[in-house]
C-alpha cells in the first residue's frame, strides 16, 4: 500500500520536475529577446555589433538614450503617445459605457436593429476603409492634427459590445428599484451602473490604452510632420533612417514598453477578469 | 420589530385603477397582460393580488409604480391621476422579488438612497435611516454589504429601504417567495405587524393563496389578466365567484362535482362527511383512495365517478381502506352551484339532488 503510494508520489514528482523544467525553458526563450533588448540598449555601439556576440554586458552606458533625445524627437513622441492614448481611454470609457448601457438596459425604438448594424461594422476589416478614409481626412484638412488621432477612437463597437454584454447580467430590478426610489436616469447611471461596472471598465481601459499605445498604421497615415509622430512610428522611422543604430532603437523599444508593463502589472487583476467577462454569462 | 411611535397613516393614499389595460409586444402579436382591471384600494388597506404565474399581477404593480405605462385606463393615487408621471413623482415604494438591494452599497447607503435623492442630508438622514432600520430590526447590520446578509435580513433591509421615506403606498412583489418555509411564516407575521403599525396602504402580490388569505384585508384574484373576484379572504373562501376562484383559493382545492343538469356542485373538503352506504343522509357514493395524515387532520382522496375529490376528516379518524365504496353527506344549503359552461356561480339555491 505504502509502496504504491511512494511510487505514485515518485511519478508525480518526476512529472512536476519535468513540467517545471519545461516551463523554465519556455520562460527563458520568451525572456531572452527582452534581455537582448535591454543589453543592446545599455551597450555602446561597438559592443552590439561584435561577432561572435557577447552574452554579458561589457560596458554599460546611457549613450543610446541620450541619442534618442538629441538626434530624434523622442520626448515629443512619448508625449504624443501618452496624450492620445490617455485621451482616447478616458473618452471611450465614458462614451462606450453610456452606449453599452443604453443598448443593454434602456428601451428605445429600433434598439436591436441599431445594435446589429453596429455589430455588422465589426465584420468590415479596417484595412478596407483605410484608403477612402485617407482621402476624406485629407480633404477635410484634418491630417496631422490631434483631432484625427483621438476622435475616431472615442467610440468603438467592440467596447460598446463588451460593456453591453457585461451590463446585461445586471438585474434590471436594481435600476427599477432606483427609479422608484426617486433617482433620475443620470443618478442611476452615475450611482448604480458605473460602480457596478468597475471590473469591465478596468478591462476596457487597459485594452484601449494598450491598443492606442501600440497604434502604428493610423499614425503612419494621418501624421506627416516629425513632431506629430508617436513612439511606434518614430521608432520605425529610426529603422529606416539609421539602419545600423541598434542601440538607440532598442533603447526606444525599451522606453516604449515601459508604460505597457506598468499598466499591465498595475491592472493585471482587471485584465484577467476582462478576458473572462464574456465567458461567464450571456 | 418596534412599534412606530408616530402613526404614519396620515400619508396613506387610496389607489384606484379604472379599466387598466396593458398590452405587450408589437401590434401584430399583442399579448394582453391586463384586461380592463378596475379595483379601488382604500387608504391604509392591505390588498393582496393573487393568481397563478403569468396572470399579470407583477405587471399591475409595475404599472402602479410607473415602471410600465398603461395601454388604456387610469391609475389614480390619492386624488392624482398618475398615468403620465415618472416613477419618482408617484411617491410609492416598491419591494422587489429579489429585493434588488444595491450590491455595492452598505445597508445604511441602501436605506439612505431614496432620501439622498430627495436631498435629505447629515443629521436628518442618519436619524431617518436609523429609525427605519430599527423598525425592521437591522440596526446592527448598517455597515454590512448585501452579500453578507442572510435572505431574511435582505428582506428586512428591502422593507426598511421602502419605508424610510414614508411613501403613500407600498408595493410588494412576492416579498416572501425567496425564503424558506419557516422564515416565510415568521416574516409573514412581521409584515402584518408592520402594516398595522405603519397604517400605510400596501399592495401585495403573491402566487401563494395562503399568503394572500393570511395577510390581505381584501384579496383580488387575477387570472389571465382579468379580475376574477375582489373580496375579503373569508368571503372569497366561502363564496367564490367562479370555478377558477373556487379551485385556486383553499388547499386542498374545492371539490367540483358534475351534475346531470350541466351544473357543478362545489364542496369544500371539510363540508363533506363520510356516512355508511345505507345511511339516510347519504347524498353521494364515492370510491376511496389513499389518505394523508397531516396531524390536525386527515385528507382522504376519493373518486366520484372519474372526478377526484378530497374529503377532510378530523384528526384521529381511521380512514376507510382504499378501493371501498362509501357514502358522503353534505348540507345542500351550504353547497355552491356553478354553471359548468361559463364557470360562473349560479345564485339559485341547491335543491336536493
Amino acid at each position: 500500500m505504502s509502496n504504491t503510494k511512494d511510487a505514485m508520489t515518485g511519478t508525480k514528482s518526476v512529472a512536476s520536475v519535468a513540467g517545471a523544467a519545461l516551463l523554465a525553458a519556455w520562460a527563458l526563450v520568451s525572456l531572452f529577446p527582452l534581455y537582448w533588448m535591454l543589453l543592446t540598449a545599455l551597450s555602446p555601439q561597438a559592443d552590439t555589433t561584435m561577432f561572435p556576440p557577447r552574452w554579458l554586458p561589457q560596458h554599460l552606458t546611457f549613450e543610446n538614450f541620450r541619442w534618442l533625445f538629441s538626434h530624434v524627437a523622442m520626448g515629443r513622441w512619448f508625449f504624443n503617445s501618452l496624450l492620445v492614448a490617455s485621451a482616447v481611454t478616458a473618452g471611450s470609457l465614458l462614451i462606450n459605457t453610456m452606449a453599452g448601457y443604453a443598448f443593454a438596459k434602456l428601451r428605445f425604438p429600433a434598439r436591436e436593429q441599431l445594435f446589429w448594424m453596429l455589430l455588422s461594422l465589426m465584420m468590415v476589416p479596417e484595412i478596407v476603409t483605410l484608403i477612402p478614409l485617407y482621402v476624406v481626412v485629407n480633404d477635410l484638412w484634418l491630417s496631422d492634427t490631434y483631432f484625427i488621432l483621438i476622435a475616431p477612437f472615442l467610440a468603438s463597437v467592440w467596447g460598446i459590445f463588451l460593456i453591453k454584454q457585461f451590463l446585461q447580467t445586471l438585474p434590471s430590478a436594481l435600476l427599477d428599484s432606483a427609479r422608484v426610489d426617486g433617482a433620475g436616469e443620470w443618478t442611476i447611471f452615475y450611482r448604480i451602473v458605473l460602480p457596478l461596472a468597475k471590473p469591465v471598465l478596468g478591462a476596457l481601459a487597459i485594452f484601449t490604452f494598450v491598443s492606442q499605445w501600440n497604434s502604428l498604421l493610423w499614425w503612419l497615415l494621418f501624421t506627416s510632420s516629425t513632431q506629430m509622430r508617436n513612439v511606434q512610428v518614430g521608432l520605425a522611422g529610426i529603422r529606416f533612417q539609421y539602419a545600423t543604430e541598434y542601440g538607440p532603437l532598442m533603447a526606444g523599444a525599451l522606453l516604449a514598453a515601459v508604460p505597457i508593463i506598468i499598466v499591465f502589472f498595475a491592472f493585471q487583476r482587471f485584465f484577467v477578469r476582462g478576458l473572462t467577462i464574456g465567458a461567464l454569462k450571456g | 420589530m418596534q412599534r412606530a411611535d408616530t402613526s404614519a397613516s396620515s400619508n396613506a393614499s387610496s389607489i384606484r385603477l379604472e379599466g387598466v389595460t396593458k398590452n405587450f409586444g408589437p401590434r401584430e402579436k399583442l399579448v394582453c397582460a391586463l384586461d380592463r382591471v378596475s379595483v379601488t384600494i382604500e387608504p391604509g388597506e392591505l390588498m393582496a393580488f393573487v393568481g397563478p404565474s403569468g396572470c399579470g399581477k407583477t405587471t399591475l404593480l409595475r404599472l402602479i409604480a410607473g415602471l410600465e405605462s398603461v395601454s388604456a385606463g387610469d391609475i389614480v393615487i390619492g386624488q392624482r391621476r398618475v398615468n403620465d408621471l415618472a416613477p419618482k413623482d408617484r411617491d410609492v415604494a416598491m419591494v422587489f422579488q429579489d429585493y434588488a438591494l444595491y450590491p455595492h452599497m452598505t445597508v445604511f447607503e441602501n436605506i439612505a438612497f431614496a432620501l439622498r435623492n430627495r436631498g435629505v442630508k447629515n443629521t436628518a438622514l442618519r436619524a431617518q435611516v436609523g429609525k427605519a432600520a430599527e423598525l425592521v430590526g437591522v440596526s446592527a447590520l448598517l455597515d454590512r454589504k448585501p452579500r453578507e446578509l442572510s435572505g431574511g435580513e435582505r428582506q428586512r433591509v428591502a422593507l426598511g429601504r421602502a419605508m424610510v421615506r414614508q411613501p403613500n403606498a407600498f408595493l410588494l412583489d412576492e416579498p416572501l417567495s425567496n425564503l424558506d418555509a419557516q422564515l416565510r411564516a415568521r416574516l409573514r407575521l412581521e409584515l402584518a405587524e408592520l402594516h398595522r403599525n405603519l397604517g400605510t396602504t400596501m399592495l401585495f402580490v403573491t402566487h401563494d393563496q395562503v399568503e394572500a388569505m393570511t395577510l390581505g384585508d381584501r384579496i383580488t384574484v387575477l387570472h389571465a389578466g382579468r379580475v376574477q373576484q375582489i373580496d375579503t379572504p373569508r368571503n372569497i373562501y366561502a363564496s367564490p365567484a367562479n370555478v377558477f376562484v373556487a379551485r385556486f383559493i383553499g388547499a386542498p382545492a374545492m371539490n367540483l362535482l358534475p351534475q346531470a343538469d350541466g351544473t357543478l356542485i362545489g364542496l369544500r373538503p371539510e363540508q363533506m362527511k363520510l356516512v355508511a352506504l345505507d345511511d339516510d343522509r347519504r347524498r353521494l357514493t364515492v370510491k376511496t383512495g389513499i389518505s394523508e395524515h397531516l396531524g390536525p387532520e386527515v385528507l382522504l382522496h376519493a373518486a366520484y365517478g372519474d372526478v377526484p375529490i378530497v374529503v377532510r376528516l378530523p384528526a384521529g379518524t381511521i380512514p376507510p381502506s382504499p378501493d371501498t365504496l362509501i357514502g358522503v353527506h353534505y348540507d345542500p344549503a351550504t353547497a355552491l352551484r356553478f354553471n359548468a359552461q361559463s364557470g360562473e356561480r349560479s345564485r339559485a339555491s341547491i335543491t336536493s339532488s
